[in-house]
């Protein structure tokens, strides 16, 4: 064992609550910060501990709050936590977008501006991309920002945007200027959530979750201070943000996909054998046995992709738009496998509330509704190939 | 344990295509399937000279280095080279003493029966020191000095040499023009070799690694003859790579390539069963995927003996149902995980 991975151990064995172990399946699952309460007392300790050794943000650097560990220590510490099935102290797009985008390409103001709060838990961020108007075309956004002295005034409207109504912080793409190409003119902009003008309208899902919001911005006032990169030159820094949310879908759906606690520590195989039964051939339905199996297979070729993947880097390579596989594959391959679990669910699968259903059941239905955004969010399948059709293999236009 | 090749395997990789690209590109396979031959001796001998029937079996200190024929075995695969490296390496672990992979001298593993569809069971049978029965299609007969045969001794499976001369042996004509031959024994002497059912096992596992790496090598290279004709071909005042349908189907492949790609690094640094054919499986889907689309994707020309991608396509089909079929593999995965 690597002496971080010894020490590692012993402290989780000391400092992880033993009520935490077992409650989590996902990168996805932990405390978001922010307004965001803690479930339990346990989960306030654990999140304490966590944040006094910098391991909120395990591989960050230790000026903003962080561990610096290595790429080979952080993953350490992942597998660690996954194994014992414990949540992340911290999650959330602070912490996996905007983060990393402002250690790369932010100016020092900005980095300890909002690095420290990011780490700390206090303020949760949420994406104000899409429009109306533009969605795979991003680029045709329209919300405006006019200058007006050392501030920009902010009008238009954003749309989607995953839990605006819970978030201190907005990171938003608007438009600066007309003329050119569409893709000049966009500029990256932090918008304190608080702010005059801003309003926020929660959207109901067809899962019955509202995580999704509309915001509205009239006459919006924020510092030129907080743009990041250059004025006009956005672009770039919102496609390299993109980027990381891609290759984060497929971690997460690879460690077991977000999921109702009811769900953890059930898998497809055990739902499937509870369900339909074995006999010595094993599973009883062949057909269900084939298709679980080859569901099983790609789900383990697309782990061992993400290993792969790893190792490059660590081997000196740059991730480049080839993460787009990770979104494409994943998330596919995810909502295949919640309609396999309704398939074997049968009637069963089909209920919305009720006594009549099984807490499992219905959490496994809304799980499927849920699956379906899957292939839309972070761009669609459909663009995910676009891109790896023109920048990867190199197709014309 | 990661999943890309160490610095020793990355510069096999690199000779090896260097080797492949300047002495044997496609061309060659096709002056030899026009000739008539399936396997070219001067060839083998060069690859002997070049030392990679002991490289490919030494880098580590076992001796069955899988990482090292992973590295080699790809470039190859990709311009459809005809050599029986395999057969070398696997010879090297089921009969010892009869190979030597510094001269290139080797025995052919017959162990498949008819109507196995993959399955490692024998009904050849010993008896009084002679072995009776028939195998099929074993690779590389040709080139072999002997045979390796799996057979029932003792009502236990068994490892026995046998002489080419004592055997029966039908060249077979398929599709993919390698050597491949039907063999039959009728009461042929044989010596007992030291392995059992555990060393076929093994041997058969580590000769389907090896064969998943030659089936990327082919898969890699369809995608590259696919990817170039998309660029250069024009219809509607277009390149057809152009096209929307094309392209989301191309990417398809791409994928199915980066995902086959992982299983076989995964199945060569950890060689278990499930392992070897999670990479079996997928390989022998993604290569006929890979030739299938990119046969469609040529239009006409793509079905003509006039084109080289056929050849892929017909390798692809031979490849997919050679140690096991996508269908056997995912009947063995099931099995090891419990399903
Ligand atoms: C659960 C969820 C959470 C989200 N969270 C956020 C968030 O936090 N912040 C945020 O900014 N956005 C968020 N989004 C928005 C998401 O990024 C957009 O929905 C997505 O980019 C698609 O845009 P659209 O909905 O306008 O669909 P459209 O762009 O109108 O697409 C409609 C259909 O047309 C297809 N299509 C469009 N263009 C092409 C093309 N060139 N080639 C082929 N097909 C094409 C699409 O693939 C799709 O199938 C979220 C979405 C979901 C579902």
């Amino acid at each position: 064992m690597s002496d971080f991975r010894t020490e590692l151990v012993a402290w989780l064995e000391e400092n992880a609550p033993k009520s935490l172990h077992g409650t989590a399946s996902s990168p996805f699952q932990g405390h978001w910060g922010g307004k965001s309460e803690f479930p339990s007392e346990d989960h306030r300790l654990w999140f304490e501990r966590c944040l006094a050794r910098g391991w909120t943000a395990p591989n960050w650097p230790k000026t903003y709050g962080g561990a610096e560990l290595s790429l080979e220590d952080a993953r350490v510490w992942q597998e660690e936590l996954f194994k014992r099935h414990l949540p992340l102290p911290l999650v959330g797009f602070g912490l996996t977008m905007i983060g990393p985008i402002l250690l790369a390409a932010g100016s020092e103001e900005l980095k300890a501006a909002h690095l420290p709060g990011i780490v700390s838990g206090e303020v949760r961020w949420c994406q104000g991309y899409s429009e109306p108007g533009a969605g795979s075309d991003l680029a045709s956004l329209r919300t405006k920002a006019v200058r007006d002295g050392d501030e920009f005034v902010v009008n238009g409207q954003k749309i989607w945007t995953s839990h605006a109504d819970l978030s201190d912080w907005i990171f938003c793409l608007v438009r600066t200027n007309d003329e050119g190409v569409k893709q000049v003119g966009i500029t990256f902009l932090l918008i304190p959530m608080n702010t005059p003008g801003i309003t926020i309208r929660p959207i109901p899902l067809i899962s019955g979750a509202s995580p999704f919001c509309e915001v509205f911005f009239e006459d919006v006032r924020a510092p030129v201070a907080n743009v990041v990169g250059q004025v006009d030159q956005g672009w770039k820094v919102a496609k390299a943000l993109l980027a990381h949310e891609r290759t984060m879908v497929g971690e997460s759906i690879a460690a077991g996909g977000a999921r109702a606690p009811i769900l953890f520590t059930y898998t497809l195989r055990d739902h499937a054998i509870d369900v339909i039964g074995t006999d010595e051939n094993g599973l009883r339905d062949a057909a269900v046995r084939d298709e679980l199996v080859r569901s099983e297979m790609e789900m383990a070729a697309m782990k061992l992709t993400l290993e792969r993947t790893k190792d490059r880097i660590r081997a000196g390579d740059q991730p480049g738009p080839e993460s787009s596989i990770f979104k494409v594959v994943g998330t596919e391959l995810n909502m295949r496998r919640w309609e396999l679990a309704l398939k074997i669910a049968d009637q069963d699968a089909l209920g919305w509330e009720g006594d009549a259903y099984s807490d499992r059941n219905i959490a496994m239905t809304r799980q499927w509704l849920r699956s379906r955004g899957n292939s839309i969010e972070g761009g669609t399948s459909e663009i995910q190939r676009n891109i790896i059709a023109r920048r990867v293999l190199g197709l014309p236009k | 344990m990661t999943l890309i090749l160490n610095e020793d395997e990355q510069m096999l990789a690199d000779g090896a295509k260097d080797w492949a690209d300047n002495e044997h590109p496609l061309s060659q396979f096709r002056a030899m399937r026009d000739a008539g031959k399936t396997w070219n001796p001067g060839l083998w001998r060069s690859l002997i000279e070049l030392g990679y029937p002991a490289m490919g079996a030494s880098l580590a200190n076992d001796g069955l280095d899988l990482g090292g024929q992973v590295a080699l075995i790809e470039p190859l695969g990709a311009n459809l080279v005809a050599t029986p490296l395999i057969s070398a390496w696997v010879s090297a672990l089921i009969d010892p003493q009869g190979t030597d992979l510094v001269s290139g001298k080797f025995s052919a593993f017959a162990w498949m029966e008819a109507g196995a569809r993959g399955d490692r069971t024998a009904s050849a049978l010993v008896e009084n020191g002679t072995i009776t029965g028939a195998k099929q299609a074993v690779w590389d007969v040709d080139s072999a000095k002997a045979i390796v045969v799996s057979a029932l001794y003792n009502g236990h499976l068994g490892l026995f040499r046998v002489a080419k001369a004592d055997c029966t042996i039908t060249a077979l004509h398929r599709i993919d023009h390698r050597d491949t031959a039907n063999v039959a024994f009728d009461g042929a002497p044989c010596t007992r070799l030291a392995g059992d059912e555990a060393l076929l096992n093994t041997a058969l596992d580590r000769a389907t690694v090896a064969l998943c790496a030659e089936m990327l090598g082919g898969m890699t290279s369809a995608m590259k003859m696919l990817v170039t004709y998309l660029c250069e071909r024009r219809q509607f005042e277009s390149a057809i790579g152009s096209f929307q349908a094309v392209q989301h189907r191309t990417v398809d492949c791409f994928i199915e390539i980066e995902l086959a790609r992982s299983t076989v690094l995964g199945a060569a640094r950890d060689p278990t069963p499930a392992n070897v054919s999670l990479a079996k499986a997928r390989c022998s889907d993604a290569y006929v995927l890979l030739a299938n689309e990119a046969v469609q994707f040529h239009g006409g020309i793509g079905v003509t003996d006039e084109h080289d991608i056929g050849f892929h396509l017909k390798r692809a089909r031979v490849c997919s149902l050679t140690l096991g079929s996508s269908d056997w593999h995912r009947r063995r995965w099931a099995v090891e995980h419990g399903y």
